[in-house]
């Protein structure tokens, strides 16, 4: 299993296969602020890294999410 | 089995029953005013007492039984005042599951086990603290949230087995004083007086006890404001994560405006700014006057911020008079108290903006937002343009964005841009300006997460001189 649609689906508590890289906080149930600090938090926990703010204002998607996380060399 | 069983809304006297039982007197739990000047806008309901309003009702209606090791709470969405709640109860594995919905809308979510997972009991000096008695909640920096840590006496055991007494005999009352006290903490120390709580995970433990709820803060992301507390007390360790939200947005001074403004470059301008007690009206007054205009600001519910508008720009040298207008009502009568004829007019008048929505699309809810996009501001137009007026239109970017929860909002303003073009066609009295303004940080924009806000003044400076442009014809 994509480890970063676990974190999405484990955090927004989602059923994995509804997530993929295209989906956003518009059109994703329960991908809301708080629960996108909620991600942060997370993804910088499994993956061990420490996200900028202007990275975390970047993250409107979880494919732009692999993006930043591939950039950082941590997929 | 899935069933509803019970519901209640809360209004001003159990607001206030449950701030004297809790010892939370966070003013967003009992102050219009206060509660008007954040994001949520609205005084709403302790999240606590939700939660043990849910939990009592479960239990009365035998639909929990022991043992209860844990809970978990997650608090979804407010719950304003007098609005009626209901609670569900699912059974999920062996698990209990509570669901509060206003609506359709979930708004909190419980989770009750006969199991635990383990929660630590920080060592730290808190242990020692003496409790901390307040009667305003505390304002506290960053600096401060990430080192907290105190105690604070637990609610009158004898008090909350009155007011909740099947959760008193099922978990026991000192617990139920305990997760009054995680209210008391929150609303009242930290976070203090800006906190929003997000959620409580509660294991029900066998300790020594006293009569203290002792707290630390463990975690602090100061990106987000977001603070994570251990508690421990009253037969009961948790963990509490809550938010610490913006202040009230102050925005600059008539005064500072002035070093941004060339002295006279509006003095031709008499402007009505309405909706000026604050906010984009709020600046767009202190604009105007620092560039030697008039100034009629207008509020419909707050005259002291009003006033305080237009003592800061008369402070300055300025010229400001405050006007009561509601948009909703009849302009005709209202603008007579006017006393002079605007040149220029500025229309801020705005509901909440963010709200609580279920997803789908709300046809009261746009017609709400149209009464003052819309309406409101084509009888404004009537009204004035009997002699030659310029006006602004503050649409937004929202009408060709896509946000979440906005439809209704975006597509009032683009009803009121459609408006805003005709009006400039068939009334030769009346230019008008109209911009998609980006978001603008105000107290309706303020919000714990990371978005980029412009600043009003950056916004607004530009728009007043085009307006000026404008009025010269």
């Amino acid at each position: 299993m994509d480890p970063l649609i676990t974190i999405f689906a484990e955090t927004l508590r989602l059923d994995p296969l509804t997530l993929g890289d295209a989906s956003t906080p518009d059109n994703t149930e329960n991908w809301d602020s708080v629960n996108g600090m909620k991600l942060v938090a997370a993804i910088e926990e499994a993956f061990s890294v420490e996200l900028t703010t202007r990275e975390i204002m970047s993250m409107r998607s979880i494919g732009i999410v692999r993006t930043v996380l591939k950039k950082k060399g941590v997929l | 089995m899935n069933s509803d069983v019970a519901q209640r809304s809360f209004d001003e006297a159990a607001q206030r029953a449950f701030a004297d039982l809790s010892g939370d007197h966070n003013p967003i739990h009992l102050n219009y005013r206060f509660a008007r000047r954040t994001q949520i806008g609205r005084v709403i309901v302790h999240g606590v007492h939700l939660l043990l309003w849910a939990l009592e009702s479960a239990s009365a209606a035998g639909r929990l039984v022991a043992p209860i090791r844990s809970l978990e709470v997650r608090f979804l969405k407010p719950v304003y005042l007098c609005e009626t709640a209901t609670v569900a109860v699912n059974s999920v594995g062996r698990a209990v599951e509570l669901q509060v919905r206003v609506a359709d809308i979930l708004v909190m979510v419980v989770t009750l086990r006969p199991t635990a997972e383990p929660l630590a009991v920080p060592k730290t000096d808190a242990i020692a603290c003496e409790p901390k008695v307040r009667s305003e909640p505390a304002d506290r920096g960053n600096d401060d949230l990430s080192a907290c840590a105190g105690a604070v006496r637990l609610a009158s055991q004898v008090a909350c087995r009155a007011t909740f007494p099947s959760v008193a005999s099922l978990i026991g009352t000192e617990r139920v004083a305990a997760l009054l006290g995680i209210s008391r903490i929150v609303g009242m120390e930290c976070p203090g007086l800006h906190s929003l709580l997000s959620s409580v995970t509660a294991n029900l433990v066998e300790m020594d006890d006293d009569d203290k709820l002792r707290y630390v803060t463990t975690d602090y992301d100061r990106r987000f404001c977001a603070a994570r507390i251990s508690a421990w007390g009253g037969r009961l360790c948790a963990r509490i994560e809550a938010f610490s939200r913006p202040p009230p947005t102050v925005h600059p001074s008539t005064r500072e405006v002035a070093a941004r403004v060339a002295l006279s470059s509006f003095a031709s301008q008499c402007a009505l700014v309405i909706g000026g007690s604050r906010g984009l009206g709020e600046v767009t007054a202190k604009v105007v006057a620092a560039g030697g205009g008039r100034t009629v600001i207008t509020y419909a519910t707050g005259r002291l911020e009003a006033e305080a508008v237009a003592d800061d720009i008369r402070a300055w040298g300025g010229n400001c008079t405050v006007l009561r207008y509601d948009v909703r009502g009849s302009p005709t009568e209202q603008l007579a108290q006017l006393g002079c004829a605007p040149t220029h007019a500025y229309y801020f008048a705005t509901p909440q903006i963010f709200r609580r929505t279920t997803g789908r699309y709300d046809p009261d809810l746009f017609r709400e937002f149209a009464l003052y996009y819309v309406d409101g501001f084509a009888s404004v137009c009537e009204t004035l343009s009997t002699s030659a007026i310029a006006a602004f239109y503050p649409s937004t970017i929202a009408v060709v964005e896509s946000n979440k929860g906005l439809s209704e909002y975006a597509m009032a303003k683009a009803a009121g841009e459609k408006l805003c073009a005709d009006l400039q066609a068939f009334r030769s009295n009346l230019r008008l300006v109209v911009k998609r303004l980006p978001r603008t940080l105000t107290d309706q924009t303020a919000t714990v997460a990371l978005v980029e806000a412009k600043s009003a003044a950056d916004v607004m400076i530009p728009i007043v001189a085009e307006m000026q442009q404008q009025g010269a014809w």
